[in-house]
């Protein structure tokens, strides 16, 4: 069964209650017949042409574009007045010789751009992916069972607030390696929202829901799965939204104390260098990346959303 | 005055108790009708009494017509038109049985209501039969359809508390679930009374009667003190004076003392044609409000003597 | 002697923070197979204590609730529940919401094409076939209810346990349902408990209103048989003088009579 992507709540009674040929496009049905209608629906009434809508366009694209522009500014000011810090088109000129080869590869600690940032994005991806195997289902039993919520929840609490930077000393000293060492601060600053969020939701799950299930007299396995998962999964996303932003801001600083590769290690190294266009260019990278890591799983999120009443 | 209840005769066994022989009744205008009754007597589910007798509870009468009624005649020529035959059991001893008659027309309304509990088959109290003459249209559809749990309802009530029960008006009775039907047919008062059977089962007896036409001029209900040696009337109801349920009004008798008193000690009904002579202050309260004659019921619960009903007429 | 369902003495206390609640006491009643039972009264009079009971979802303080002759022990599909808030799965379709019910009941001896033509033809009853495929928050409240309602007859169900299950509706979709219920009902003669505090449609509906007094401590009060002939029609019956006098009946039960014991709590 396809799954619906609905804009909000306004268009969610228009989009129910309309019957016009261009708005059932909108929605998808399942089912051999529905072929049939979706092809009939395309070949239908085409939305009426509008004028090309400059006014809205303007009104949202001109203050980002404005204010970039006032950023810039005040860069070439600070530029003008100092000797070390590079104007925004020397920059440009440096991030353009850049990114013109970003896999090369000289050496084990002399790589390509673009392969600093994958391998960045490889470590976020073990560490992440750890934390949800092990947080999600802890989440569940917490979430399930009073017990386990009151044995667990001081621990959570007291190690909750702890910098994950301060994990890493006790990384490096089980791992003995770098890279591990890194995964693991990954992994146990990703892992408290995950558990937190996925308990609450399962907490939080309509008692209506579970009457279902009692009445269908479902066995455990079938409400974990056709119950709970779906009810806990908008919470267990907001879990993962909240963890991302952290566990892409840590790896840049573990990396910065680790060395090897990665953009951390890398900003460190052009510090090292005193190339500060290539500090300024990695701030830029390291921002443009964590935004798409963010919109990513918030695309992701909608698409597994439901309205829930 | 006239009133609903027109005769009440009480009917005993006979010495070796295979017939039912004249024990005493209120035949007030209808002498007719007393002059042939007074020499009848009845076998064993023979005739209204003799019915009552043979199945261990109340028995409605409400089609003189192709019954084992043997008086048709006689009933209808002096404007009866419905009976209930109540048989009194001390256990399974039957002291009496009363069998009271009522006469409705156009213009005044009554209906007698018989209902049961079956306490091995259900917790309701409901209909047995009923007869309801020209207030059918209001009372009889509900009365036939509804069924009371214990302590609810007129019915309901009288179950549980074991004591008769007096409502003086009906239509703003909050316990009366026909109120709006009473209403609209001027049924104002309501009398309804525990009967006691052989065997299991609760029965309820109830009078309903319109403005016009009172079920009796007075009711009293005399409770027994609790060594049995008084009687006091608790509650009353008296047409010209009103609620006699007041302290004020509270009388007490010597059990045993007057027609009031007897049935307490016998189990049988008790009938005087001259109310001004009884005792405790009873005769002259009957003489002021110009009541005649009076009948007193005994009410017998699991074979114990709980009150004592009085209806003047 | 043997009633479809049977509620023997049954009492309810609640142990809450804040003490013990005495929900019902001394209930007692019994349901034919095929009839329509409604259970009515003020809130908080226990009634939806009562349908949970019989549901299973509840366990008794004390007392025994049988359905066909066997207690009452826990919920299961052949005493369905369609509740007040529809509960339909959310992220489920109409379609799949109903398949649930039936595959669970059905599966283990019938094939999916059977499965599918039961999921199928209890949503053509409830008049859902067009919104097959849609999710509940994109149909109607009356529609969401509908669904329900074909949920809990796919599982064919010896009772059908419905609590206010038009309570959340407006007045003309809660007639339409109303007069669906009845077809569907004279179609599959189920066995219906439905709790409801609109004595209209407890009339209407019903073989048998079940009068409950006011809680705490609620127990039956009175109860009215309707022998009204079926099918009924509610325009025609609105003069009918039969139907008249039970709904002032059951109205005087619950606002003179239980009525004032709630000023005096008000």
């Amino acid at each position: 069964m396809s799954t619906v992507i609905l804009s909000g709540a306004k268009d969610r009674d228009a989009a129910a209650n309309d019957p016009r040929p261009e708005a059932r496009k909108a929605r998808s049905f399942a089912g051999a017949q529905d072929d049939r209608v979706a092809v009939t629906t395309a070949i239908a009434v085409k939305p009426p042409r509008r004028a090309f809508d400059w006014d809205s366009l303007i009104r949202r694209a001109l203050p980002p574009v404005i204010g970039f522009a006032l950023l810039i500014g005040v860069w070439e000011l600070l530029a003008i007045n100092s000797t070390t810090f590079p104007s925004p088109w020397s920059t440009f000129d440096s991030a353009v010789k850049l990114f013109a080869d970003p896999f090369y590869r000289k050496g084990p600690n002399d790589q390509g751009i673009g392969w600093n940032v994958l391998f960045s994005l490889g470590r976020v991806a073990v560490g992440f992916g750890l934390a949800a195997a092990v947080g999600i289902p802890l989440g569940f039993v917490i979430g399930r069972f009073e017990f386990a919520s009151r044995m667990v929840s001081p621990l959570i609490s007291l190690l909750k607030p702890v910098s994950p930077l301060a994990w890493l000393p006790i990384g490096l000293l089980v791992f003995k390696a770098a890279n591990p060492a890194a995964v693991w601060t990954i992994f146990i600053c990703s892992i408290w929202p995950m558990v937190v969020n996925t308990a609450v939701g399962v907490q939080r799950v309509p008692q209506d829901y579970l009457n279902v299930a009692r009445v269908l007299n479902l066995s455990e396995w079938k409400v974990v799965t056709r119950i709970l998962f779906p009810a806990v999964l908008p919470y267990m996303l907001t879990g993962v939204r909240l963890s991302i932003g952290t566990a892409w801001l840590v790896i840049v600083a573990a990396e910065m104390l680790t060395g090897g590769v990665g953009i951390g290690f890398w900003v460190w190294d052009e510090w090292n260098n005193l190339n500060v266009q290539h500090i300024i260019i990695a701030i830029f990278i390291i921002g443009v990346v964590g935004l798409a890591l963010e919109q990513l799983l918030m695309l992701a999120a909608r698409r597994f959303s439901f309205e829930t009443n | 005055m006239k009133t609903f209840v027109k005769v009440v005769e009480c009917w005993v066994p006979s010495g070796d108790r295979t017939m039912l022989e004249f024990g005493g009744a209120l035949y007030g205008e209808h002498a007719r009708f007393g002059a042939i009754s007074k020499n009848m007597c009845f076998g064993r589910g023979e005739g209204l009494p003799g019915q009552a007798w043979e199945a261990g509870h109340p028995v409605v009468l409400k089609e003189f017509e192709g019954s084992a009624f043997r008086r048709i005649a006689a009933a209808r020529a002096e404007g009866l038109t419905c009976g209930i035959a109540v048989p009194i059991f001390a256990g399974d001893f039957l002291t009496a049985v009363v069998v009271i008659f009522c006469g409705d027309d156009a213009a005044h309304a009554g209906a007698i209501e018989l209902w049961s509990n079956d306490p091995e088959r259900s917790k309701d109290m409901s209909l047995v039969d009923g007869y309801y003459g020209t207030t059918a249209e209001a009372f009889e559809f509900l009365s036939r359809r509804t069924s009371f749990r214990r302590g609810h309802g007129l019915p309901g009530t009288v179950w549980e508390s074991g004591l008769p029960v007096f409502v003086e008006d009906l239509g703003r009775g909050a316990g009366f679930m026909r109120a709006d039907s009473a209403v609209k047919v001027g049924i104002n008062r309501g009398f309804a009374m525990p009967c006691s059977t052989r065997g299991g089962g609760h029965y309820v007896m109830a009078f309903l009667s319109a403005l016009a036409t009172p079920i009796a001029r007075r009711f009293e209900i005399w409770r027994p003190s609790a060594s049995g040696e008084t009687l006091t009337r608790s509650a009353g109801f008296c047409e010209s004076l009103g609620s006699l349920d007041s302290a004020a009004h509270a009388v007490t008798l010597e059990a045993g003392q007057g027609t009031i008193g007897r049935p307490g000690w016998t189990g049988i009904p008790a009938f005087s044609e001259d109310a001004s002579g009884e005792p405790g202050g009873i005769g002259a309260s009957a003489a002021a409000a110009g009541l005649t004659s009076l009948v007193a019921l005994p009410v017998l619960q699991d074979g114990r003597f709980v009150a004592t009903v009085a209806w003047y007429f | 002697m043997n009633h479809f369902i049977e509620v023997q003495d049954v009492e309810m206390t609640f142990t809450t923070k804040k003490g013990s609640f005495h929900a019902l006491r001394e209930i007692d009643l019994s349901v034919e197979k095929g009839e329509f039972v409604t259970l009515i009264g003020h809130s908080g009079c226990g009634k939806s204590t009562l349908l949970n009971l019989i549901a299973g979802l509840l366990k008794p303080s004390s007392g025994a609730l049988l359905c066909d002759n066997r207690e009452i022990a826990a919920p299961g599909p052949e005493r369905a529940v369609v509740f007040q808030n529809h509960s339909l799965l959310p992220w489920l379709s109409c379609y799949e919401n109903v398949y649930l019910a039936v595959e669970r009941v059905f599966a283990a001896s019938e094939g999916k094409e059977q499965l599918r033509q039961r999921t199928e033809a209890a949503l053509e009853l409830v008049g859902m076939t067009p919104a097959l495929a849609k999710r509940p928050h994109e149909i109607s409240g009356g529609m969401k209810q509908r669904v329900g309602i074909a949920r809990a007859l796919a599982m064919q169900p010896k009772v059908l346990l419905m609590d206010e299950p038009f309570g959340a509706l407006d007045a003309l979709t809660r007639a339409r349902l109303q007069d669906e219920l009845l077809k569907i009902v004279a179609a599959t003669g189920s066995t219906v408990v439905m709790v409801t505090h609109d004595v209209d449609e407890a009339v209407l509906l019903s073989d048998r209103v079940v009068m409950m007094t006011n809680g705490p401590a609620a127990t039956i009060g009175e109860i009215l048989r309707i022998d009204l002939p079926r099918p009924r029609d509610r325009v025609a019956l609105a003069e009918d003088r039969n139907y008249v006098q039970c709904r002032k009946a059951v109205l005087d039960f619950l606002y003179t009579r239980q009525g004032h014991v709630e000023k005096a709590a008000a």
